[in-house]
């Protein structure tokens, strides 16, 4: 088994009414309990909007940020298990927001040898 | 892993619109009605913040608490960063002089009792005498019941523009009269209370009635009005015998909302329906409450009599009862003994 990280990529909500909403949160909820049933689910943080951007040579310059597209902000990421690529790209299927504009990126974490 | 099931159960249904509905009411309750806009733009954000941080699966031991919080702070926030341009409700003026009157003040309003006097607030300036009625049911579904314009627009088999506009205008006459939020004292109360409770059978009838394929948003119309119809029925201020009886009446009708269909969705007419499918405890509801109202609050016993002439059927010209028994009064008479037992 490999380790993946599905990261959430944008994915707005304004627009939903509270029903929709909370529906939208039994989604997130069914899903996390699908990949739990597997036992595939390792862990999974959402991040809060805004934050700060920290470079230039020794990290002198910090700025508000990220201030790209809304539909490209990082709102949150989940560390899965799978075979490979394939079923990780399998798994991203069930994301909920595509249809709120969101996208999921997989990339296959690094295995350090022994 | 259980304990993340656990959680989802404790997200009950329509939990975010039930919640929206509130945090609107005594959101408004001090930031007053010409702010109702800012109001819900608040409580769509707390929304959207508490979805952000619990569809991870980690759900608040107590998420309309958590809601509630998140809405208080959201406010405090916005009326320090709005507060030497902002006229608030007269009645809480005073807060914008301090912080700590700002966060006190709101902490009241989110206490238990003081929510459902809210909401009540709420419904009696949306009813109020000058917005026309259907504005009324629309604003009542916006704001108390936290339904979105499309949601509204589906229930009424009406189109998202009309429905805007409806809500659109309301607001409007509600900032042009200073309309503020409370509840009528006195001779006033049972002309407004009247109001009131004519939108909530509107709202009733409109879920009772429907034929939209769409049952959810049916059932919730009837829902919705029940709830409201109780809220007043439960409110000391309010707990009239006219609000007690819209309650019975809706709780009968809602009893056999299961059997009023068959499979193919054909309205099944009361003579064929299964009465063992009646939905009982909304009867016993009923009786149970007027078991228990105080005297003063009690119906007059029924008389048969009077009761069978209601239900006779009127002379077209004249609109009096033509002295004929119909099916209308048997049937009404067999109905009313049957229920009782």
């Amino acid at each position: 088994m490999e380790k993946f990280m599905l990261i959430f990529h944008g994915g707005q909500y304004n627009d939903l009414s509270p029903e929709e909403m909370q529906g939208k949160m039994g989604q997130w909820f069914a899903w996390i309990e699908k990949l739990n049933k597997t036992q595939q689910y390792l862990s999974g943080e959402p991040l809060l909007p805004g934050g700060k951007d920290v470079k230039g040579p020794n990290g002198k310059t910090v700025t508000d940020g990220p201030y790209t597209e809304g539909n490209e902000v990082v709102g949150g990421y989940f560390l899965i298990t799978a075979k490979d690529y394939d079923e990780a790209v399998t798994i991203s299927k069930d994301y909920p927001d595509y249809d709120m504009g969101g996208y999921v990126q997989v990339r296959q974490v690094m295995k350090m040898d022994e | 892993m259980q304990k993340n099931s656990h959680h989802i159960e404790s997200l009950v249904d329509h939990l975010f619109r039930h919640e929206s509905g509130k945090m609107v009411a005594v959101l408004s309750r001090i930031l007053g009605l010409q702010n109702l806009e800012a109001a819900q733009d608040i409580v769509q954000d707390t929304l959207i913040t508490a979805l952000h941080s619990w569809k991870k699966g980690k759900v608040p031991e107590n998420p309309a608490g958590w809601l509630h919080r998140a809405a208080k702070n959201k406010a405090i926030d916005f009326l320090r960063r709005e507060r030497t341009f902002r006229k608030i409700a007269p009645d809480y003026a005073y807060i914008m002089d301090s912080d700590f009157a700002l966060s006190s003040a709101f902490h009241k309003v989110f206490l238990e009792d003081e929510i459902s006097d809210s909401q009540l607030h709420m419904m009696f300036a949306c009813c109020h005498p000058e917005i026309p009625i259907e504005s009324q049911v629309a604003l009542t579904l916006r704001t108390l019941g936290g339904l979105s314009i499309s949601e509204i627009s589906h229930a009424f088999l009406t189109s998202e523009d009309t429905i805007s506009k409806r809500i659109y205008r309301a607001k409007e006459k509600l900032r042009a009269m200073d309309i503020s939020m409370d509840v009528p004292q006195g001779d006033a109360l049972p002309e407004r209370l009247d109001a009131v409770l004519k939108s909530i059978y509107l709202l009733f009838r409109e879920g009772y009635h429907s034929s939209h394929p769409d049952q959810l948003i049916r059932e919730d119309l009837c829902q919705e009005a029940m709830r409201l119809c109780f809220l007043l029925s439960e409110h000391r201020l309010t707990s009239k015998p006219r609000a007690h009886a819209l309650m019975a009446l809706m709780c009968f009708q809602a009893s056999r909302l299961q059997t009023r269909l068959d499979d193919m969705g054909h309205i099944v007419l009361i003579r064929y329906q299964d009465r063992t499918k009646w939905f009982k405890p909304l009867i016993e509801k009923v009786f149970i409450t007027w078991r228990d109202l105080p005297n003063h609050l009690r119906f007059q016993p029924t008389t048969w009599k009077h009761l069978s002439r209601l239900c006779m059927p009127l002379h077209p010209l004249t609109m009096q009862p033509t002295g004929q028994k119909s099916m209308n009064s048997t049937k009404c008479f067999t109905l009313l003994t049957q229920i009782r037992l």
